[in-house]
């Protein structure tokens, strides 16, 4: 029987990146993963949503080329298929590329679903592994709620999940989407931008409910500006093939609609870890900072454990687990986790939200900066946006950052950075910030915290 | 071998004086076996010896100054590598019960005598090795008085984050005591204006011991921060006196010398009990008093050095036969100069006796952050006015300065007149 120190099962962010730190460190490893290495977020998620988020931008930049002073002759339009090709084609490249790295750092990648027979035990292929320590990386699947005939929908391949409307035939020309997370309003941006009739009905309040309230307020105004209808407040009620009914402001509203996207969230894979017994907290696996589980040698990261469902957050707590096994120090920081939205523009955020802060009871000051204000930005043609900066006082430590604006998501970096030295906005105030650039967004925000922003 | 360093004291001493080897090259040497006594600003701190071994190296001589991490000794105990001697911070005050071997390592500083002054900030960048820290964590370091130097850091790389501060100084009363908070920039107000003074004539030049320096910048500073101002009078000791008489020779019995100190600081612990605004500090940079629970009372002593004060712990605790006998042996032990750095520390009131320079009355200096300090007279027999007679009575001149920022001169009034009633009629005294 073979035998390692670390099973991982499932190769997405959370898994791969857990297996090479594992296997750097000197542990023999055996990753086992039931469809391509890369998981939900390089083959179903971030990446191919970037590769057509950016198809749909060169679209968009091209219709107004003459913006730009370019003329063109004759008329626009896209290929579809051609778009999922290149989309195709980048995935193809990177999850390639992380088998590559899986293989030079010497970890066996098992090609099969693997059954957990015990925290010591899997099966794959027919064949029974050992492990002296698991570390359990399944992810989590899109949810389908219980709307009558979504189900129906569903199977007719009217309703999709982001997954499939990532393979879909052709871009909808009207598309209805179901929850206003993240996921909606990146997929609301790519197929608005590329000329769908797209609305999003969202059962709470307003889009992005978690994020700062000037930043969903700006661009949920944004969006709106851009042709996306946005029915907050509202609950789907039932979908009929393309029919669907939603209650809004006490009507019974019908919409048609080519395809629905479904995007309310995501459930962790959990089936098949019965045999473990796991304490659970709701649907996912209860873990501690050092990813453990109720159960001893077993761990549990990235979206399994329900946390944060994200790419960045999964690497990260594989990093953690796999240095834990090895026996060094290590532990999650969930304060600190930077969050971005994908879309014309972008949001990107870490930190506490003002909303947070207030409730933490705080002192605190708010500093924000607009993109009117900067040069790059208008050199750029972009004029959407602004920075917010939340700083604790007296010693204006960084507390929070919510960025709108494009390029938001490279911005935040430098925020993350200041949050894990404790830095505070005298410090980024003081950093020289190169000119002409959209970072010095982050250096006004600093300066308006400190005392007064200078170009304002 | 084992390379044993200098450790850090604390805020302010950061070297001190070698005074007295008591081994040289070569000697074998015992852990716990004093090795040297060094001088620093305000203790002659012995240090012995941590582990067994014979001596290959002496880091200083008698006279030199040795600063915090400067190897004192080498010894060598049978070990191969140099083994660096690393001391975990203390995080409890040091009790008076002798410690184990590197006792100096624990103790912590008086900052009552030493607020830390331009000089010490120097020599702190001079000496200390560069910590990794977070820029919230220096400036709540700095804004809580803590030493971050000592403070071990719980980020990557042993970077000090803010947390690592605050538990330290949540932890560490004396880093914590709003001390150095209520001083306002000591570094600025401590400096005297550089006046320089020129010598003509047949003149010899004597250098001031440190502990005269530690005196010339807490006097320095009393004097810039507080405006004093001095109520003095007068008591009628009849009864004091016929009572000491009466139970002198039953203490001497025990051993205890009753002196009239001891009656005088019952009668403070009382009065500061009924007034607690004499027992505080004032905290000037957050605009409120730190009204202290406990009473440790400083008496000024007059060693050959210079001028000592001590503290008596928890003197409301203690029957006056007990103060007269701690009075006995902190004097002797400061004029011996073996007082304990914890003694000095955290004094919350204090006494000086100029009766015994035969002098009545004074105008003596409070002891920053303390709000009041009590002056004792020579008591004698003066003709006084009873009844409409003239009498020969004993009396006691009293001198009572205090702070007029946060005492004004009818509270004075009222504590010095609670002294002097106790002090009038003893028979309250005792009873309290």
């Amino acid at each position: 029987m073979k035998t390692y120190d670390i099973i991982v099962l499932g190769g997405g962010p959370g898994g791969y990146v857990a297996a090479i730190k594992a296997a750097q460190l000197g542990a023999k490893v055996a990753l086992i993963e039931k469809e391509v290495v890369g998981g939900i977020c390089l083959n179903h998620g971030c990446i191919p949503t970037k590769t057509l988020l950016k198809n749909a931008k060169v679209y968009k930049t091209v219709k107004h080329a003459l913006d730009y002073g370019v003329m063109i002759d004759g008329a626009i339009s896209f290929d579809w298929s051609l778009m999922l090709k290149r989309k195709d084609l980048v995935v193809k490249k990177l999850t390639t590329g992380v088998a590559g790295l899986l293989k030079k750092n010497g970890v066996e990648v098992f090609s099969g679903f693997g059954k957990v027979l015990s925290a010591k035990q899997v099966e794959v292929n027919g064949e029974v592994l050992e492990t002296k320590n698991l570390i359990l990386a399944t992810g989590a699947s899109p949810i389908v709620p219980p709307i009558p005939g979504l189900k129906d929908a569903y199977e007719k391949k009217i309703a999709v999940t982001s997954r499939e409307l990532l393979q879909i035939k052709d871009a909808p020309k009207n598309l209805v989407i179901i929850g206003g997370g993240v996921i909606g309003v990146e997929f609301a941006t790519i197929f608005s931008s590329l000329g769908s009739k797209v609305t999003i009905i969202e059962k709470l309040d307003g889009i992005l409910p978690m994020m700062d309230d000037d930043v969903r307020v700006a661009y949920a105004k944004i969006l709106k500006r851009d042709g996306i209808e946005i029915f907050a407040d509202a609950e789907v009620k039932a979908v009929n093939d393309h029919e669907v009914t939603y209650s809004y402001q006490g009507n019974e509203v019908k919409i048609n609609a080519d395809t629905v996207l479904v995007s309310v969230g995501m459930r962790p894979n959990t089936v098949g870890l019965e045999v473990l017994n796991l304490k659970m907290d709701r649907s996912a696996i209860l873990t501690n900072d050092q990813l453990e589980t109720s159960v001893p040698n077993v761990y549990a990261i990235g979206d399994v454990n329900g946390k944060y469902m994200l790419a960045h957050v999964a690497s990260a707590e594989g990093l953690v687990a796999a240095e834990y096994i090895m026996g060094h120090k290590a532990a999650m920081k969930y304060d600190r986790v930077p969050n971005a939205v994908y879309g014309s523009p972008e949001i990107a955020t870490v930190g506490l939200t003002e909303k947070e802060a207030k409730a933490k009871g705080l002192k605190y000051k708010v500093s924000t900066f607009p993109l009117l204000a900067s040069g790059k930005a208008m050199a750029d043609n972009e004029k959407d946006g602004f920075i917010k900066m939340i700083v604790s006082e007296p010693y204006k430590e960084i507390i929070g950052v919510h960025i709108l604006s494009y390029n938001a998501s490279d911005l935040i970096a430098e925020i993350g950075v200041t949050l894990e030295l404790e830095g505070t906005a005298h410090e980024i105030a003081r950093t020289i910030h190169p000119h002409p650039t959209l970072s010095e967004i982050v250096m006004e925000a600093a300066h308006g915290a400190v005392d007064k922003p200078i170009h304002m | 071998m084992y390379d044993f360093k200098f450790a850090d004291i604390g805020e302010g001493i950061h070297e001190g004086k070698i005074l007295k080897w008591f081994f040289k090259l070569g000697d074998k040497v015992k852990e716990g076996e004093t090795l040297v006594v060094v001088e620093t600003d305000k203790v002659n701190a012995e240090l012995p010896s941590p582990v067994d071994g014979i001596i290959t190296k002496i880091g200083a001589q008698v006279g030199e100054t040795i600063h915090v991490g400067e190897t004192v000794v080498v010894i060598n105990d049978g070990g191969d590598a140099p083994k660096v001697e690393v001391k975990e911070e203390k995080k409890s005050p040091i009790s008076e019960s002798k410690s184990a071997p590197g006792v100096i390592g624990e103790i912590e500083v008086s900052e009552t005598v030493m607020a830390s002054s331009n000089e010490n900030e120097t020599k702190t960048i001079e000496t200390a090795s560069k910590v990794l820290a977070t820029p919230v964590a220096r400036q709540l370091a700095k804004d809580l008085g803590v030493d971050i130097l000592k403070v071990k850091g719980s980020g990557e790389n042993g970077r000090v984050m803010k947390e690592d501060i605050q538990k330290m100084a949540s932890s560490s009363p004396s880093s914590q005591t709003p001390v150095n908070q209520s001083t306002p920039a000591p570094q600025v107000q401590v400096q005297a204006p550089k006046v320089t003074v020129t010598a003509t004539g047949d003149v010899e030049y004597v250098p001031i011991t440190k502990l005269r320096k530690a005196i010339v910048r807490s006097m320095t500073l009393a004097k810039q921060i507080i405006p004093h101002t001095v109520l003095m009078d007068e008591v009628i000791v009849d009864k004091l006196v016929v009572l000491r008489d009466q139970v002198k020779t039953q203490a001497a019995a025990q051993d205890i010398k009753l002196t009239y100190m001891a009656f005088i600081m019952k009668a403070a612990v009382l009065a500061l009990k009924k007034y607690p605004m004499f027992n505080a500090s004032f905290d000037q940079e957050n605009d409120r008093m730190i009204v202290k629970k406990y009473i440790n009372l400083g008496m000024a002593v007059d060693t050959p050095d210079g001028l000592i004060v001590p503290n008596i712990k928890n003197a409301d605790q203690k029957s006056i036969l007990e103060l007269a006998k701690e009075i006995r042996q902190v004097a002797d032990d400061t004029i011996a100069r073996k007082v304990q750095l914890s003694q000095l520390q955290n004094t919350t009131f204090s006494i000086t006796n100029f009766g015994a320079a035969d002098v009545a009355y004074g105008t003596p200096i409070i002891n920053h952050p303390e709000v009041g300090i009590l002056g004792i007279g020579k008591i004698s027999q003066k003709p006084v006015v009873m009844n409409g007679e003239i009498k020969i009575a004993y009396v006691l001149p009293l001198s009572l300065a205090v702070d007029h920022r946060v005492i004004d001169g009818a509270d004075a009034g009222r504590f010095l007149s609670t002294i002097k009633a106790l002090l009038n009629d003893p028979m309250m005294l005792l009873l309290s």
